[in-house]
């Protein structure tokens, strides 16, 4: 007797896992480990090839962000102004970047609003005369 | 039937044929070659104030309430559900203004039309308190 071939089963195979970029060799320290976080806590979907150099400049900044607060955190130091600058200008990057790459929380929001139903105007009435709800 | 009543069919008629929606508009030319002015009427003043009230689904529209139940049905309380106290309440209201129960949009109509009598003696406080 024949196999049944796999066609005929009621259960279909589960569809392949899709793979999650992976750090380039070129990256920092921290900033490959920004990269493994920010990869792993979106959707395996969420990022293409092509946004690569876009994360990448992205967690280059973290890593930035992260040196300059160190650097400007230094006991007894008096804060240096080059690393002011670089943390204001790593900043403007990141939070440009974290909108193109759809990972801040404005980006979650949905791309339709949910508008306000419109309300029957007995529930206008109710609230009007002060009697129980309509709806 | 009044002629007041006969004008509000009228334009509720008006209104479907001028709708924006071409199911509207075909419905309605239907209806009136099918089954006449009278059920088209009926159709297109429950449409109108559905629309014109925002109404749901279930909730009952004042063409539907027969000004014989007003009393008992406002008497009865609100349900919180069909919107026949409300729709009865609405409907004393533009009874009262002197208006058609078959009024397409309820609400701007009782904006356009003067107070009853008895309103306005009460609100302008012009005429003297009766003795």
């Amino acid at each position: 007797m024949p196999r049944t071939a796999a066609s005929a089963f009621a259960v279909t195979p589960a569809a392949a896992i899709p793979k999650r970029l992976r750090p380039p060799d070129s990256l920092s320290e921290s900033a490959k480990a920004e990269f493994i976080r920010i990869v792993m806590a979106e959707k395996a979907d969420h990022f293409r090839k092509s946004d690569l150099p876009l994360l990448c400049s992205y967690c280059e900044s973290a890593a930035l962000i992260e040196r300059a607060v160190r650097e400007l955190q230094q006991p007894d130091v008096a804060p240096s102004p080059r690393w002011l600058t670089v943390w204001e200008k790593a900043n403007r990057n990141l939070v440009a970047l974290s909108a193109r790459l759809r990972i801040c929380p404005q980006s979650r929001m949905p791309n339709n609003p949910k508008r306000p139903r419109p309300t029957s105007y007995y529930e206008e009435m109710a609230l009007q005369e002060g009697y129980g709800e309509t709806d | 039937m009044r002629r007041i009543d006969r004008e509000a069919l009228e334009r509720c008629i008006e209104i479907m044929r001028a709708s924006k929606e071409p199911s509207d508009r075909k419905q309605i030319e239907r209806t009136l070659d099918e089954d006449g002015w009278q059920k088209a009427a009926d159709s297109a003043v429950y449409h109108c104030q559905m629309n014109a009230l925002r109404l749901r689904p279930w909730q009952s529209p004042p063409c539907w309430i027969d000004s014989r139940d007003i009393k008992p049905i406002i008497t009865r309380g609100d349900d919180g559900v069909t919107g026949d106290y409300a729709a009865a309440k609405l409907l004393q209201r533009m009874l009262a203004h002197g208006l058609s129960r078959w009024e397409p949009d309820p609400v701007a109509a009782l904006a356009k039309s003067p107070p009853p009598a008895h309103e306005q003696g009460a609100s302008n406080g012009r005429l003297p308190p009766a003795a």
